[in-house]
């Protein structure tokens, strides 16, 4: 974690959640209580200039939300995303000077307009800057070139570029207005696997000689392990495990963490990996306590009753009572 | 059991023809778990839908080679008889979970009406209350959490993985000789798809069934199959034991799938990738290929190389031998 | 795909490229008989109107009433002894004009109304749409009558009887494409691009939702040239002596059924036109979503 720097990116005790279903009169008036999916809760890190960090975790934990809140996509219900020591505010209420923040989405078939040329889309983030015409254009193409696409595309609408190559002009544009950080929610998951390397070097060199911050968000420990400066790990919600990528893959304190990463399948491994039993439970009004509670081999009494803290240690932190001392040297503290 | 022989299938579309396959050979016997490995644009969903004899056609247009179910050519059947082969015969599970069910019918009599099917199949009269007693007894087989409670449930009602679990059910309810499995696991976390691919493995020892198990994924390919063969252009081009392919890959784009799956961090240097995408045009006399290669030569694209035993398995490279097919 | 892609797509099919040809021909008609009469009129010029027909649409010549078809009247002539396939001609551009503003003020309005809705939402919506209730509840032909009641018996009144309402179906069809598009990525990349609303709904909403629409407008154009006939059949379109599909069949009644061409022929030719649009309407929405 870059305490050493000044961050650039600050995320503090950022919370979300969202409402579901709509209350009709009745409902009030029977007075039902409004049901909540938490998507995230009490997020807490930080990411430097030109360093990567990879949120890691699986459907449902919270991670594409927390991508879209840092960039002010949506609001926080609590908690503080800030840049650069000023705080970022939504993007739906304050439409003013942007391009210091930027995404790139998950998926290439809706992240272009169809029935615009390659050219407007990747100049869309200057149309509110100073920058004028034939500098415009200038950006526009150098943007282009950096991502590895042929000058020919601009003129093509973007309906007609394959899956990469619409990935790739998604990064020209996030990369247009010289942003500071750029969060990538799962930039390769929709695209082949051989096309996947192609990209991931390009943006590994896009980070080299632009220092920009990534936030990555990920479902898969290999990408993870070769784009990441640190990791952060979610589960329903809550960053689990964070810490430098060497100590999270490799020594992993967090039950999540070990689980998920023993039943990635490794090439070259003929077994099957482990699975964690169960499934995760529903976002909506979660149980009191440890959200991996249910699942983990390690459950203790007090992991149902109230949600852990966050212990440091081995230079991880990781909120699982089985760190906790206090926890630990109670006698009888196991279930 | 399964014989593919020299399976060539196109596509009509847009004014143009696609190659989907092109002389696709492969076999599976019993207990046998063969994997078809392969990206976008490979085929590999063109094969699956066909031996499954689910192919629309038009557009897809079979010109060569054949399909032997337990002897018999299903690529030539009607339909009449083919619907005989489904379900007891061959039964398919999808990549998407959600489309795969019916979601207006509970989950026990869903897989109540494939026991139904198997009945009539043998003769035996169809009884209600042991097919949801079996019901049950196959829905705890594959694992699934409350499988009573689950049975009475709709589609709607249980997550992606547990549908994929209901399915495997289903498989097992049906007792089919063949499971054709396109992606089944791609839609689903890795946790999930952990337990599914040990359900999977389970019922594959239970039963003795032979499982065509597509994916893209070479891991989870080396983790469940027995055999596997590489598709590129929709040509085989690499066949054989997993073990020889995984350890010791002979094909320039078996070795460049893996180079492509990262397993080092950024620090020690670019991943080696493929350079180029794929693009179907010109490929009919060439190594399909070459034009993304490391290693092309000119003999590669003197004509379609054939296949080549090497080290037993199957490559189909000029660098292993200058065979070309006719 | 471009323009001629989608018509070399269109033309490759049988119902399609009849679609196409017989709206291509009835509006690439309509545009030049429709100007010469226009010039014609301006310029104290009628003669103008039938420079290119076989002879005046107006002119009685009671020495040929009631003829049936021939050669030289490929659709008999009316009682007043006119080629009625002339007057058909005639008449073709006034169908072509009320088609195409009809169509096309109903979508304008529609957009306006029913594009903020979907993408604002709220109280917008809500406003938008309870609106566009009240005006979906207007029965057209007794709102025809009443307006040409007040106002008069003239074109431009029964255009805009027809436009107000036209437009409820396109504010809910706009409306429900915002719905659709709002969610879709590149409208979150043009948030953080920092472009205003109105822009986003101009830039990105309405391409995506003309595109989707364009099939359905295209039938409309015969469903509107149906309405249309139907209110000049009831007597509410521009008197007599102009021509007009709708006037010539509901006069040509009175001769039927021993006259029988006098009606069934511009009937026959409404019905064509409200077909080809229909089939060109099909084939286009084959092309643009499935077939691409």
């Amino acid at each position: 974690m870059s305490r050493r720097r000044q961050a650039l990116l600050e995320v503090q005790e950022v919370t979300k959640r969202f409402s579901i279903g709509r209350r009709s009169l009745w409902d009030r008036v029977a007075r039902k209580r409004q049901r909540y999916v938490r998507a995230v809760g009490g997020a807490n890190f930080a990411v430097g200039a030109g360093e990567t960090l990879v949120v890691l975790g699986e459907s449902g934990s919270g991670k594409t939300t927390l991508g879209r809140l840092i960039v002010g996509l949506e609001k926080a219900d609590s908690g503080r995303i800030v840049l650069s020591g000023a705080e970022v505010l939504p993007v739906r209420e304050h439409r003013t000077q942007r391009g210091r923040l930027q995404m790139v989405f998950q998926d290439p078939g809706s992240s272009l307009d169809p029935f615009m040329k390659v050219m407007d889309v990747v100049g869309e983030p200057l149309t509110r800057s100073d920058v004028s015409g034939g500098a415009r254009i200038e950006k526009v193409v150098q943007a282009i070139d950096s991502v590895g696409l042929d000058r020919s595309v601009l003129d093509r609408r973007a309906s007609e570029l394959s899956g990469g190559q619409k990935q790739r002009v998604s990064v020209a544009r996030a990369i247009v207005s010289s942003p500071e950080v750029i969060v990538l929610d799962e930039p390769t998951s929709s695209i082949d696997v051989s096309i996947q390397a192609q990209v991931l070097n390009m943006l590994v060199g896009l980070q080299q000689r632009n220092h920009y911050a990534y936030v990555l968000i990920t479902h898969d420990p290999n990408v993870a392990s070769f784009m990441a400066d640190n990791i952060a790990v979610m589960y329903l919600g809550k960053i689990v495990e964070q810490g430098t990528a060497a100590k999270v893959l490799h020594q992993p304190k967090h039950p999540y963490t070990q689980a998920l990463l023993s039943s990635t399948p490794r090439l070259h491994e003929r077994s099957i990996p482990e699975a964690i039993k169960g499934e995760p439970p529903s976002l909506i009004n979660l149980p009191p306590g440890c959200p991996y509670a249910p699942r983990c081999p390690y459950a203790m009494k007090v992991c149902g009753e109230r949600e852990p803290g966050t212990y440091e240690i081995e230079g991880l932190s990781v909120s699982c009572y089985l760190y906790d001392e206090d926890v630990m040297n109670e006698p009888g503290a196991a279930v | 059991m399964l014989r593919v022989e020299g399976l060539t299938v196109d596509y009509r579309a847009g004014g143009g023809t696609v190659h989907a396959l092109r002389d696709v050979s492969l076999s599976i016997n019993e207990g046998e778990i063969v994997g078809i490995v392969g990206e976008s644009g490979s085929g590999k969903s063109t094969l699956a839908l066909a031996v499954s004899r689910l192919l629309r056609s038009p557009p897809a247009i079979q010109r060569e080679g054949s399909i032997a179910f337990r002897g018999s050519d299903i690529s030539q059947m009607k339909p009449s008889q083919i619907d005989r082969v489904r379900g007891t015969g061959i039964f398919m599970v999808f990549q998407d979970p959600f489309l795969s069910l019916n979601p207006l019918m509970k989950v026990k009599d869903q897989i109540a009406e494939v026991i139904a099917v198997r009945m009539k199949r043998s003769s035996t009269p169809f009884d209600r209350s042991s097919a949801e007693g079996e019901v049950v007894a196959h829905l705890k087989t594959v694992r699934i959490g409350d499988a009573e409670d689950i049975a009475e449930r709709y589609p709607h009602q249980i997550s992606g993985g547990q549908i994929q679990r209901v399915m495997l059910a289903m498989a097992l309810a049906a007792r089919p000789q063949l499971l054709v499995a396109d992606e089944p696991t791609t839609a689903l976390d890795v946790t999930t798809q952990a337990q599914i691919l040990a359900v999977f493995k389970e019922i594959v020892e239970k039963t003795k069934m032979g499982v065509l198990y597509v994916t893209h994924d070479l891991a989870v390919a080396g983790v469940i199959c027995d055999r596997m063969a590489v598709l590129y252009g929709g040509m085989v081009q690499e066949a054989g034991p997993t073990d020889k392919i995984l350890f010791d890959p002979k094909h320039p784009y078996t070795e460049g799938l893996m180079n492509s799956i990262p397993s080092k961090t950024k620090n020690e240097g670019p991943l080696t990738a493929i350079k180029g995408s794929f693009n179907p045009e010109g490929l009919e006399k060439i190594c399909s290929f070459a034009p993304r290669c490391p290693m092309a030569r000119e003999e590669c694209r003197r004509g379609v190389p054939a296949q080549t035993p090497v080290d037993g398995r199957t490559v189909r490279c000029i660098n292993y031998g200058e065979n070309y097919e006719s | 795909m471009g323009v001629f892609g989608v018509i070399r797509q269109l033309a490759s099919r049988p119902a399609p490229l009849l679609g196409l040809l017989i709206v291509t021909a009835f509006y690439g008609w309509s545009l030049v008989e429709g100007l010469l009469q226009l010039v014609g009129s301006l310029t104290h010029n009628t003669p103008l109107g039938w420079v290119l027909l076989q002879s005046n649409p107006f002119t009685p010549s009671t020495s040929n009433s009631l003829l049936p078809p021939s050669f030289s009247h490929l659709m008999g002539t009316d009682d007043l002894g006119r080629d009625i396939w002339t007057r058909v001609l005639y008449a073709a551009p006034t169908d072509a004009l009320v088609s195409a503003v009809v169509v096309g003020g109903g979508i304008l309005v529609g957009s306006l109304i029913g594009i903020p809705a979907g993408y604002i939402g709220g109280a917008v919506e809500e406003v938008n749409m309870r609106f566009t209730d009240l005006f979906l509840a207007f029965p057209a032909l007794i709102l025809a009558v009443a307006i040409e009641a007040t106002f008069g018996r003239q074109l431009v009144f029964a255009i805009l009887a027809l436009i107000i309402v036209w437009w409820p179906s396109y504010a809910r069809l706009f409306r429900a494409e915002a719905l659709r598009i709002k969610n879709l990525r590149f409208i979150d990349a043009a948030l953080l691009s920092g472009l205003p609303d109105r822009s986003i709904m101009a830039k990105h909403m309405i391409p995506s939702s003309l595109n989707t629409m364009v099939s359905y407008a295209t039938i409309d154009l015969g469903n509107s040239i149906l309405v249309y006939s139907i209110l000049c059949f009831l007597g509410l379109g521009i008197p007599a002596p102009a021509p007009e599909w709708g006037s010539m069949t509901s006069l040509g009644l009175y001769y039927f059924p021993q006259w029988w061409w006098y009606s069934l022929m511009p009937g026959f030719v409404i019905t064509v036109v409200v077909i080809g649009a229909a089939l060109l309407g099909d084939g286009l929405r084959d092309v643009l979503s499935g077939g691409a």
